[in-house]
């Protein structure tokens, strides 16, 4: 939709890959600019920032190609509600929410595949092929005798000497890498193996037993569309077809605009040949998926694109075939391993790429992202990692102490050797920054009104308003302890974690602007509503002790953990006592002993009734305790507390045995009858569990008293309208991790609540885990640990973990054994010293087979048309047409071939129209027009019928084959003359006048779902009267050289080649005159012929020896190019006879 | 000695035939009138060059594209054919308006657009030193400074030989600081014009002739001032 600038407070937003471009106003968002331009970007929240589902990315430089210079600084700048949704090297890396971020200047927007609502449809449908089998790469399977002590010879030579007695095959070589693996698979197979050998050469692969099955991908580089098909290479059948957009789109959408963005970007061949092996992997890993294969099954690899695409996808600089006189590299076939067609990486943060989320940050209930940390951390830039751990959570220091680090477990590096320290590497740069000293923050600006009340200021509590006053609410937490902090402040020991960190880490909540008002208790909600709270989240925690349920538990000595910690880091004074038991197994329990111990008790004992596996307590915790001298009993639990004059004396315990496990997993103990016994002791600890107080607020929540209270389990509504409720009240005694991701979600509720939006829709999407991470080739390195305070020093309340805090040197070493699992952020993979083979992964022996090219512009593809349509095996003289942003000819028969190349632009692709988009769901795709009332009927892609038939069309657009038949259509309706101008006062409303340029309406705004009329304009006929001239023309010069008035046959191929009307093309005169029965649309040709070469090895030959048979005419040099060129221009044709076409042509005057 | 009545109908003619792209038409009314004695030089001006400037204008209008434009100087060639000989015997000089030297940048070949601007600049009476297509970058320099040509109009068709343009540009400016650069092209818009720092962009070959004008126009003031 090009239009010209009306007004100076207007900007130019070009959408890719759609191509989509227009001018907007100044201070629209992007999504108001998308929803303008017709482009459609996911996002259900209605542009509040909270679903995060409109992520896109900004592409910065000076686009030659559009004459714009597209930055990063010509959006309003990014609030922090926004950049909650993005990492900070997603942030760097340009991405943005559209509904966010307003136009200030010129930008170029490209929409990931997971923004975008209507899926690119990709035309390049595959059809079946019949070609005799002979393919490059053959299994032989084969017996070879064991090696034993008399007989020692190689496994290879054993193997060469195999496959040459019951083959014949002589002369093989080995793979290197295949040799790697060739003794386990010998061995494992017991010595029957299947042999992979490419092109009766090379062993390319050997696998155990027998395996008939082989597999070889065909693949079609176009300039817009990449297409990959997937065969079976012993009966030819295609199992699988893959396509996706060419990602290298964004760097220009014609061969000459990517070509000039390698001449004037340094790293732009980089990118771009970076972009298409991606994409090509991507290929590789769809098709695989599809047919249930694994991608190291594919064990050849044709492949076929214009001359552009094929030096950009061989990191070939393409600068020479952008200028005249447009040599390329080579002409030559290549045959190139698939695994070393590695890639460079681009070094700054330019190619982020959101794909899957590392294993950590999916495993964190806090989604904080451990690769995102580490990367800064590896690179010694300490603030940034924790400006990253920040934009999920505020408690960098707290959890890089208490977590339970659910991360860990689930990191790919434990697949090498051991999980990174995620939790101790968060600490460091907490630790780090409290060090040298934290500057005040700035408050967050409130720019909602809405006011929020938060009850309890424990983990979740501070977490909601964190997340809330971020997001730009005024959040009051109240508190009705003297401090805010919870059971971080009250439930766990100093040694663990210290108080000045805690203290810290809620002044930066409260310097953000959220205010804590302590000795607060909050007796009913009522009163908060009526304070003009319009929402509440409660965060009670779960502060009362289950209790054993036995006699004298209320007798002197016996006291409850949680009330004893409490007291502990209250600084109130506690007896130890001299022998304390101490019953339960988790976290409490462990602190209140190891706590005890501290105070000056003589001896503590943990009575715990499972065995020391179950106990969910933190592992390293417990060993702890060990190391101070707590002992366990463990399998035991107590039966009758022993009295003493009202003063606890010992307690009776019964053996415990372990059944079989669960629901939850843990296997249940069981008494052991007649196993009692007895121990002593003057201060019991009762540590067996938490529940709510079920007194107060939450009896208006209608709490029913099983221990926690109920909520919805995703949006944590409670009974009442406008309270949410998460963390222990809910959870009972859990962990703060899942405290903060329980104030997180509270949060998201209460903002979609607020905003009125469903709270289910309105959500962010959970995130993704990235699938598959190869560790082949990562040395191992080990954890870095580092050493605990001795036991014997651990006196008072000295913490015990030193962290890495006076160790950067051993933090960075740690940080680098990052794997970076996240797609995005693979850059950081070299930096970070893990080398990946990023090549083409299919199976490592295999090949890739590059089709040979003919010229400058007449690449690989149309050497595939050749060999698909074999116009040298015929004797009628064949017109081939291959229809793409770049148009080529191939003209002859087996006497001679020619072929040329036309510039025809992207008019074809819809580029350029200004209604004009890519084949996608509510693009026009067929149209007719009434000669006489002049009325248009039209069908649009995905949609069954024609307009007239349905009430909501929701048109978008005009895709190729729609162009190919609008002016036609116009034509022979009479709404345009054979000079290709508009009539006047014609007598319908469909036809107008624009800014003084005369359009045709082919759908009323009614119809579509971009709220405007979609029209043909004059400019918009004058270019594919360019694109269909420059096409008519070629083909004229190339028939005078080949000496010949007529064609007898006309094939139509390309990416939309089967979707195009014949007798529409004829009309149009996009080929001179030729019998409609002659004229045939073939689909992808050029994709055939790379299935073909895949199949057929004599197809490869072919290939090479046609594409150096075949005469290329350059067009521009004919003598008389300007006026042939112009006369092809006409409808059909100036001068030209159609008397093919005298029955639908109207008379001439 | 025709008529003043008949010299207006002889004109129109001549103008019509050009804009109405009729070759054998232009061809017929510029013998009549060599043979009913019209002025050469008013029967090419008045008559075929202004239809030539309707024609340019239809073409800014949309109405005509370039098959239309390029006929109507087949037109407009036809007739000149024939009134050139004539005015040369007279050694009537016309008054130069101004001289440009035009081509299309190196590495690129397609020059229907160029051509069509040298058209234009021809009919409005510029003198036009045409270097022809893939121009090596300092014949655009050697031949403005042989000609003393006023203007330098450079030509583009793909994005990948526009970037030779800032360099010729500033080869030029380096040589004579004078020179005014106007570029055009499909590629080129008014901001890669600035940005490669020329001192003047036409979208067509409609609007190059009065945009050289301007820019020739803004060159004697300059030096006005300077006195």
């Amino acid at each position: 939709m090009q239009g010209k600038k009306e007004k100076a407070d207007q900007c130019m937003v070009i959408f890719q890959p759609s191509g989509r471009r227009g001018f907007v106003e100044k201070g629209k968002t992007l999504k108001e600019a998308s929803v303008a331009l017709g482009v459609d970007i996911e996002g259900i929240c209605g542009e509040k920032a909270i679903c995060g589902k409109c992520k896109v990315r900004i592409d910065q430089g000076f686009f030659e190609k559009y004459g714009i210079e597209s930055s990063r600084e010509h959006l309003s700048s990014m609030g922090p509600t926004e950049r909650k949704f993005f990492s900070l090297q997603q942030e760097r890396g340009g991405y943005r929410l559209a509904c966010q971020a307003k136009v200030l200047g010129d930008v170029i927007v490209f929409v990931p595949e997971e923004s975008r609502m209507g899926k690119q449809v990709v035309r390049k449908a595959a059809k079946e092929i019949q070609i005799e089998l002979k393919p490059a790469v053959k299994k032989y399977y084969v017996e070879i005798p064991k090696a034993t002590l008399e007989d020692t010879l190689g496994d290879w030579e054993r193997l060469e000497m195999g496959l040459e007695k019951s083959h014949g095959l002589k002369n093989l070589t080995m793979d290197y890498q295949t040799l790697m693996s060739l003794q386990e698979a010998v061995r494992e197979g017991d010595w029957k193996v299947t042999v992979s050998v490419w092109h009766d050469k090379e062993v390319i692969k050997v696998e155990p037993g027998l395996v008939k099955k082989a597999y070889g991908l065909a693949v079609d580089v176009g300039s817009t569309t990449v297409a990959g098909y997937l065969c079976d290479l012993t009966d030819g059948k295609l199992v699988a077809t893959a396509s996706m957009m060419n990602p290298q789109v964004i760097y220009g959408e014609d061969v000459m605009s990517r070509i000039s963005y390698t001449m004037t970007n340094p790293e732009g061949l980089e990118y771009m040949n970076k972009a298409i092996i991606d994409g090509l992997n991507g290929i590789v890993e769809e098709a695989s998926a599809i047919a249930g294969i694994k991608r190291t099954d594919i064990l050849d690899m044709t492949i076929v694109g214009n001359t552009c695409m094929h030096h950009l996808f061989l990191n070939i600089d393409p600068r020479n075939i952008g200028r005249a006189p447009f040599p390329p590299a080579l002409h030559h076939s290549m045959d190139i391993k698939a695994r070393d067609w590695g890639l460079k990486i681009a070094p700054e943060a330019e190619t982020v790429e959101i794909g899957g989320y590392p294993p950590c940050q999916v495993a964190c209930p806090a989604g904080i992202s451990g690769q995102d940390f580490l990367y800064f951390i590896a690179q010694g830039k300490f603030d940034e990692a924790l400006e990253e751990v920040r934009r999920a959570m505020p408690f960098a220091g707290v959890c890089g102490r208490v977590c339970t680090h659910p991360c860990e477990p689930e990191c790919e590096r434990s697949r090498v050797d051991a999980p990174l320290s995620i939790r101790a590497l968060h600490r460091f740069v907490a630790d780090h920054e409290l060090k040298k000293g934290r500057p005040k923050t700035t408050p967050v600006e409130k720019t909602k009104e809405k006011k929020v009340a938060i009850i309890g200021s424990g983990p979740a509590g501070l977490a909601c308003s964190y997340e809330l006053v971020r997001r730009g609410y005024p959040v009051t937490v109240f508190e009705s302890a003297p401090k805010a902090g919870g059971m971080l402040r009250y439930g766990i020991p100093d040694y663990r974690l210290p108080k000045e960190v805690l203290d810290d880490e809620i002044r930066y909540i409260e310097e953000l602007g959220v205010e804590i008002k302590t000795d607060h208790p909050v007796n009913s909600l009522q009163g908060i509503w009526g304070q003009g709270y319009q929402a509440i989240f409660l965060a009670t925690g779960a502060w009362v002790s289950e209790t054993l349920d036995l006699p004298h538990e209320d007798a002197k000595g016996v006291s409850h953990a949680l009330d004893l910690l409490r007291k502990v880091n209250s600084g109130e004074k506690v007896e130890a006592g001299n022998r304390v038991v101490v019953v339960g197994g988790g976290n409490a329990a462990v602190d209140a002993a190891r706590v005890m111990k501290r105070l000056g008790a003589e001896e503590v004992l943990v009575v715990y009734r499972r065995s020391r596996d179950e106990m969910p307590a933190i592992k390293t915790e417990v060993d702890e305790a060990m190391k101070e001298g707590v002992h366990f009993n463990f399998l035991a639990a107590p039966v009758e507390l022993l009295n003493l004059q009202g003063r606890i004396a010992g307690l009776r315990c019964i053996r415990m045995e372990l059944g079989e496990p669960g629901e939850d997993g843990r296997r249940a103990p069981f008494p052991v009858k007649g196993s009692e016994f007895e121990m002593e002791t003057d201060h019991l600890i009762v540590a067996i569990g938490q529940k709510v107080n079920g007194k107060g607020i939450l009896e208006e929540l209608g709490y029913s008293n099983p221990g926690t209270l109920t909520v919805d389990p995703v949006t944590l509504k409670t009974s009442m309208e406008g309270v949410f409720a998460g963390g222990d009240v809910v959870l009972g005694a859990s962990d703060m991790i899942s405290a903060i991701g329980a104030g997180q979600e509270a949060a998201t509720s209460i903002e979609l609540y607020l905003e009125n939006i469903d709270l289910i829709k309105g959500r962010p999407a959970k995130l993704k885990k990235v699938e598959e991470i190869p560790i082949e080739g990562v040395d191992k390195e080990p954890r870095k640990e580092l050493p605990l305070l001795e036991p014997e020093k651990r006196t008072g309340f000295t913490e015990v973990d030193p962290g890495f805090a006076a160790q950067l040197e051993t933090a960075i070493e740690e940080s680098k054994r990052c794997l970076n699992c996240g797609i995005y952020a693979e850059k950081g993979a070299a930096e970070t010293g893990v080398s990946r083979d990023i090549g083409i992964k299919i199976a490592p022996g295999a090949y890739v087979h590059v089709l040979p090219i003919e010229a400058g512009f007449v690449g690989a593809d149309n050497v595939g048309v050749l060999i698909a349509e074999t116009p040298y095996f015929q004797d009628s003289i064949e017109l081939i047409i291959d229809i793409g942003t770049n148009g080529e000819l191939i003209l002859g028969n087996r006497q001679k071939l020619i072929s040329s190349s036309c510039a025809t632009g992207p008019a074809f692709e819809g580029a350029e129209i200004r209604y004009g988009m890519r084949a996608a769901p509510g693009a026009i795709e067929k149209i007719v027009i009434d000669p006489e009332t002049k009325d248009v009927r039209y069908k649009v892609i995905d949609r069954e019928g024609w307009n007239t038939e349905m009430e909501e069309v929701g048109a978008k657009g005009i895709c190729g084959s729609g162009i190919i038949d609008v002016v036609p259509q116009l034509f022979l309706a009479g709404i345009i003359d054979r000079t290709g101008r508009f009539k006047k006062d014609l007598k319908t409303p469909r036809s107008r006048e624009n800014n003084g340029e005369p359009e045709f309406v082919i759908a009323w705004a009614k119809e579509t779902s971009i709220g405007q009329d979609i029209v043909v304009c004059q400019s918009d006929v004058r270019a594919i009267q360019l694109a269909k001239g420059a096409m008519y023309a070629g083909s004229k010069i190339m028939m005078r050289h080949f000496g010949v008035e007529k064609v007898d046959k006309v094939i139509l191929a390309g990416a939309f080649g089967s979707y195009i009307d014949k007798v529409s093309a004829a009309v149009l005169g996009l080929f001179p005159d030729c019998d409609l029965e002659n004229i045939y649309s073939v689909g992808n040709a050029a994709g055939d012929g790379a299935r073909m070469a895949l199949l057929n090895v004599e197809k490869r030959k072919e290939a090479d020896t046609w594409a150096r048979r075949v005469n290329y005419l350059e067009l521009t040099l004919e003598p008389g190019f300007d006026k042939i060129f112009a006369e092809a221009m006409w409808i059909p044709h100036m001068k030209d006879k159609f008397p093919h076409l005298a029955h639908l042509l109207p008379e001439k005057k | 000695m025709a008529t003043e009545e008949r010299t207006k109908e002889i004109l129109k003619g001549l103008h019509e035939a050009v804009a109405q792209f009729e070759e054998e038409e232009a061809a017929k009314w510029s013998k009549i009138a060599l043979e009913e004695g019209v002025d050469p030089f008013i029967a090419t001006m008045e008559g075929l060059a202004e239809g030539m400037m309707e024609a340019g204008d239809k073409y800014n209008k949309k109405e005509y594209f370039v098959p239309e434009l390029l006929m109507c100087a087949d037109a407009l060639y036809a007739g000149l054919d024939l009134l050139k000989p004539a005015i040369e015997a007279s050694g009537r000089k016309s008054e130069v308006k101004g001289s440009i030297v035009l081509g299309v940048v190196e590495g690129d070949v397609h020059d229907i657009g160029k051509n069509l601007v040298k058209l234009m600049f021809e009919v409005a009476g510029w003198t036009v030193y045409d270097l022809g297509k893939d121009v090596p970058l300092d014949k655009f320099v050697e031949e403005q400074i042989r000609t003393e040509s006023n203007v330098v109009g450079i030509s583009a068709l793909m994005t990948t030989s526009m970037l030779n343009m800032p360099e010729v540009i500033k080869r030029l400016r380096a040589k004579n600081p004078k020179v005014r650069i106007m570029i055009g092209g499909a590629p080129v818009n008014p901001e890669v014009a600035e940005k490669y720092g020329a001192d003047g962009y036409a979208k067509d070959a409609g609007t190059a002739v009065d945009e050289a004008i301007k820019l020739l126009k803004m060159l004697k003031e300059e030096e006005l001032s300077k006195k």
